[in-house]
């Protein structure tokens, strides 16, 4: 899947000039990171052990991977486009106990669904700026834990395009409660 | 280029052994020597029972020097009363707010003290006996229910200046969350306090 996707991206960055991309609709595929759950299961962490729940609650070490993204938009007008994004993120959870040094796993996984609006700035014919900004839901269900379902939001304060005819690539820095950090990826325009 | 690596080498292995010993090592706080136990169960029970009784035990001397009757002091546990049951016998009672390694919680408790001997030699404590109720209430659910199971005696010996030098009786601690029982712990002493025996999972 991230080979598939470096490929993708590499084949636009060598043959940008095709032609700018000219579509209503474009259809985003990306690899991002990190997971945020990740990053707050960290802040988490409790110690020293000066109290009860530090002593006999579980202690967790947290493992990810990246979060896929599937998005659609639609541009009414030239500088806007409405849709939403799909996101798909896992965790693995090292446990540690220290009542009795003990250690245990588990695996999170947070399926999540956002309608997002993105306000182009066209820059050039072959690049872009974008702004976005996503708001929805997160379902989290793990293998000891019950179903949650959390609001969830992203923004993306930058990110860029650069067009070929039909696909193009785009990278983006995100923060929110899906990932913080960035992806990239490759988007098609029809 | 050798020899300093050779220097690196003795260093790393000195501060190895530093490391590893260091956990068995002791240091003074009851007046005698407290040992790290494995169990951070077992470091928190011996903190009730160092901190907590030795605490309040201080502060019933001074408050006794200080020619109180049945007083309220300030200090270490705001608000702690004592107050005179029989001869060379009070009752202390707290309830209030009381820090563990930096973590306060609403603490209350209940110490019949009673004086077995004046401070001797240089010593600047009274050696007790005791007899402890107590409960903790912390975040996410989490009590303990601590007491004294019979006496206990706390010893000062004649060169106790900081503490009590040895200790003699046995606390138990059921630990809950929300009602349930997650735990049941007893700590032994008999005498020295590095020697204590903790036993959890009962």
């Amino acid at each position: 899947m991230k080979k598939m996707l470096l490929a993708a991206l590499a084949a636009c960055l060598l043959f940008p000039g095709l032609s700018k991309a000219q579509g209503r609709h474009e259809i985003n595929l990306f690899i991002g990171g990190y997971n945020s759950q990740y990053a707050s299961a960290n802040t988490n962490f409790v110690g020293p052990y000066n109290d009860l729940y530090a002593i006999y609650e579980y202690q967790h070490t947290y493992e990810t991977g990246p979060v896929y993204t599937l998005s659609y938009g639609y541009a009414p007008i030239r500088w806007i486009s409405v849709g939403a994004q799909v996101n798909y993120g896992k965790v693995g959870v090292s446990t540690w106990r220290a009542v009795d040094n003990s250690w245990s796993s588990d695996k999170m996984e947070n399926i999540s669904v956002l309608p997002q609006v993105k306000f182009h700035i066209p820059s050039s014919r072959h690049f872009r700026l974008y702004g976005k900004l996503a708001l929805g839901a997160t379902l989290s269900s793990s293998l000891t834990a019950k179903q949650t379902v959390k609001a969830a939001y992203e923004w993306v304060p930058i990110g860029f395009e650069w067009a070929g005819q039909f696909f193009y690539g785009t990278a983006e820095l995100a923060t929110g409660t899906v990932i913080q950090g960035g992806r990239i990826g490759i988007g098609f325009r029809f | 280029m050798k020899k300093i690596l050779y220097i690196l080498c003795a260093a790393l292995a000195v501060s190895a052994c530093y490391k590893g010993s260091f956990r068995d090592d002791s240091y003074n706080v009851l007046g005698g020597s407290y040992r790290y136990f494995s169990s951070p169960a077992g470091e928190y029970l011996m903190t009730i029972a160092d901190q907590l009784v030795t605490g309040a035990l201080g502060e019933l001397e001074t408050a006794i020097d200080k020619g109180a009757g049945s007083v309220t002091w300030a200090s270490l546990f705001p608000g702690m009363t004592f107050t005179p049951a029989l001869e060379n016998q009070w009752l202390i009672t707290y309830d209030g707010p009381f820090t563990i390694q930096g973590n306060s919680y609403r603490t209350s408790f209940q110490i019949m003290a009673t004086r077995e001997s004046l401070p001797v030699g240089v010593s600047s404590h009274s050696s007790w006996s005791i007899q402890l109720d107590g409960s903790r209430t912390e975040r996410e659910g989490y009590m303990c229910q601590y007491q004294s199971v019979g006496e206990v005696r706390y010893v000062a010996e004649e060169d106790a200046t900081l503490g009590w030098n040895k200790v003699y009786g046995k606390f138990s601690m059921l630990v809950t969350r929300s009602g349930q029982k997650v735990d049941n712990c007893v700590l032994t002493f008999s005498g020295f306090p590095g020697e204590a025996q903790f036993i959890r999972g009962l």
